[in-house]
């Protein structure tokens, strides 16, 4: 029976310290980590979301000027010349590196409504262009020019859902 | 545990009790599936999506429960060193194994809407895929043994050691503050009043009950139905299909999402914004679809909603995951039954 529990421990330990180490390396990335980062790609990172207030701004990106209208933690870029419109988040890591995350206004209108609930914190999912640059223009003139990470998905928790009251459909 | 085994497989009562409970539960769960509550705004998707919570947790909790299951049947084969425990062990991991991969298909086609994304390695889905991928290794292990007696001591010692996933897994969303997955309190919170509620904890007992009671009769070399065991599968499945169809089909003609909504001061929908761009404006306000029609903040609950336009009244829609877990859910139950219905020890 000894022999039985050493195995079983044996077994236990060893399982648990793999199941530690693998739910301990599910922890998202910070966006601080990208720094290191020299080629496009895929990611998937947390970062705290700069405010941008609510002002009026112009970004430049892949040569295409923008209007931006910023609304508080993110802005609505509508390019002068063409039909592109993004969706700019800011992000920024602990050791105060900051990304430009973009996305397609289209389907960020489509999957999060006219008034989205942004959180303090996100995670994206998206590919990382280091070599891409975008530009943003202040009402100062002071100009702000960051590493471009294209967002495919804003990933969620859905923690704030279940304290909510609860709705039904009629009849 | 020990007497319980020959005794309940050969009674005619749990013959019987386990088919009636499993078409119970199938009956609670189109009711919850129907008429269960839904959050009135969510971050993301549409809040119809969170139907799964009556599908998708009850799955999760007696995956848990089953696997528990081979632990108990384990621990009583290395006390005792009678065979048939490792037989009862074998059973609950094969149907664990069957009710774990329903937990990650379920999850993921959840996830897909309300996270953003079907995988995220999120702690928990990270953790439940370990627990699931440790089992799936048990058969194998075993098989890799051709001394019988070292066979099961070895499958014995692994099938309780495995479990350390169990507990991880349940605490997976707590160790790690950004993890997508809520705590079980959070759900809790969600489901903790009203009769509609209480039912969701019926369905969680009762699958919990049949998960164990499908692996014992399993392990006991079957129920005794004869072809019964597979005409019940095949009712199941029907059901099933058929009510899958019913809440799927709406989806297949014009529908749209709501990204916003004008709700006047008598609770009546006065325009809404689609996900198309385009905006509605209704010469007569209509009746919201949803009670209540407004949250707390005044802000309206039909956004986020996928929705069918008819006749100048609004029907909302099920989300195609809710649809697709279903079809999971009673193929888990139509396998499990039929499985169990033959016997397998």
């Amino acid at each position: 029976m000894s022999r039985n529990l050493v195995l079983v421990a044996i077994l236990a330990l060893a399982i648990a310290g793999i199941g530690y180490a693998s739910i301990n390396a599910s922890k998202y990335n910070e966006v601080s980590s990208l720094s290191g980062i020299e080629v496009p790609t895929r990611v998937t990172v947390r970062g705290e979301v700069v405010n941008l207030g609510f002002s009026r701004l112009v970004m430049v990106y892949n040569g295409i000027v923008y209007d931006m209208d910023a609304r508080g933690v993110y802005a609505v870029a509508e390019s002068r010349t063409t039909q592109d419109s993004y969706a700019v988040f800011l992000l920024k890591g602990k050791n105060g590196f900051t990304v430009a995350a973009v996305y397609p206004s289209a389907e960020f209108i489509s999957r999060y409504g006219g008034s989205p609930v942004i959180e303090s914190s996100i995670v994206v999912d998206g590919i990382y262009k280091p070599g891409d640059r975008l530009k943003i223009v202040m009402p100062t003139g002071e100009q702000v020019e960051l590493p471009v990470l294209e967002i495919n998905s804003i990933l969620k928790g859905c923690h704030s859902s279940y304290g909510q009251e609860q709705a039904r459909i009629k009849g | 545990m020990i007497g319980m085994v020959p005794v309940m497989g050969g009674s005619t009562l749990f013959r019987y009790m386990l088919p009636i409970l499993v078409l119970a539960d199938l009956g609670l769960a189109v009711y919850l599936v129907l008429e269960g509550p839904i959050p009135v705004s969510v971050p993301l998707g549409t809040p119809m999506a969170y139907k799964n919570i009556y599908i998708h947790v009850p799955i999760a909790v007696s995956t848990y429960i089953i696997f528990l299951g081979a632990v108990a049947s384990s621990i009583l084969y290395l006390w005792r060193g009678v065979e048939r425990y490792s037989t009862l062990a074998d059973a609950f991991v094969k149907y664990g194994i069957l009710f774990g991969a329903a937990v990650l298909v379920t999850g993921s086609a959840w996830a897909s809407e309300s996270w953003g994304s079907p995988w995220n390695w999120d702690p928990k889905e990270t953790a439940v895929l370990l627990l699931f991928l440790t089992y799936l290794a048990y058969f194998p292990l075993k098989n890799s043994i051709s001394d019988p007696e070292r066979r099961n001591r070895i499958g014995a010692a692994y099938a309780i050691a495995a479990f350390v996933m169990v507990p991880l897994s349940y605490l997976s969303s707590r160790m790690l503050a950004e993890s997508l997955h809520p705590t079980t309190e959070a759900i809790e919170e969600f489901t903790g009043g009203g009769s509609r509620s209480a039912l969701l904890g019926v369905r969680i007992l009762l699958m919990m009950v049949i998960g164990v009671g499908l692996s014992i009769a399993y392990a006991r070399g079957g129920l005794g139905l004869g072809r019964l065991g597979a005409v019940l599968a095949f009712i199941i499945m029907v059901i099933g299909v058929g009510f899958t169809i019913y809440i799927a089909v709406p989806l297949a003609s014009e529908h749209y999402r709501v990204v916003d909504a004008v709700i006047n001061d008598d609770g009546y929908i006065e325009s809404i914004t689609l996900s198309n761009g385009e905006s509605i404006n209704f010469t007569k306000p209509l009746e919201p679809p949803l009670e209540p029609a407004v949250t707390r903040d005044g802000v309206s609950t039909l956004i986020g909603h996928i929705i069918a336009i008819n006749n100048n009244s609004i029907r909302i829609l099920y989300h195609w995951s809710t649809a697709f877990d279903f079809l999971v859910y009673t193929i888990l139950l139509s396998v499990g039954i039929y499985l169990a219905g033959r016997g397998g020890g």
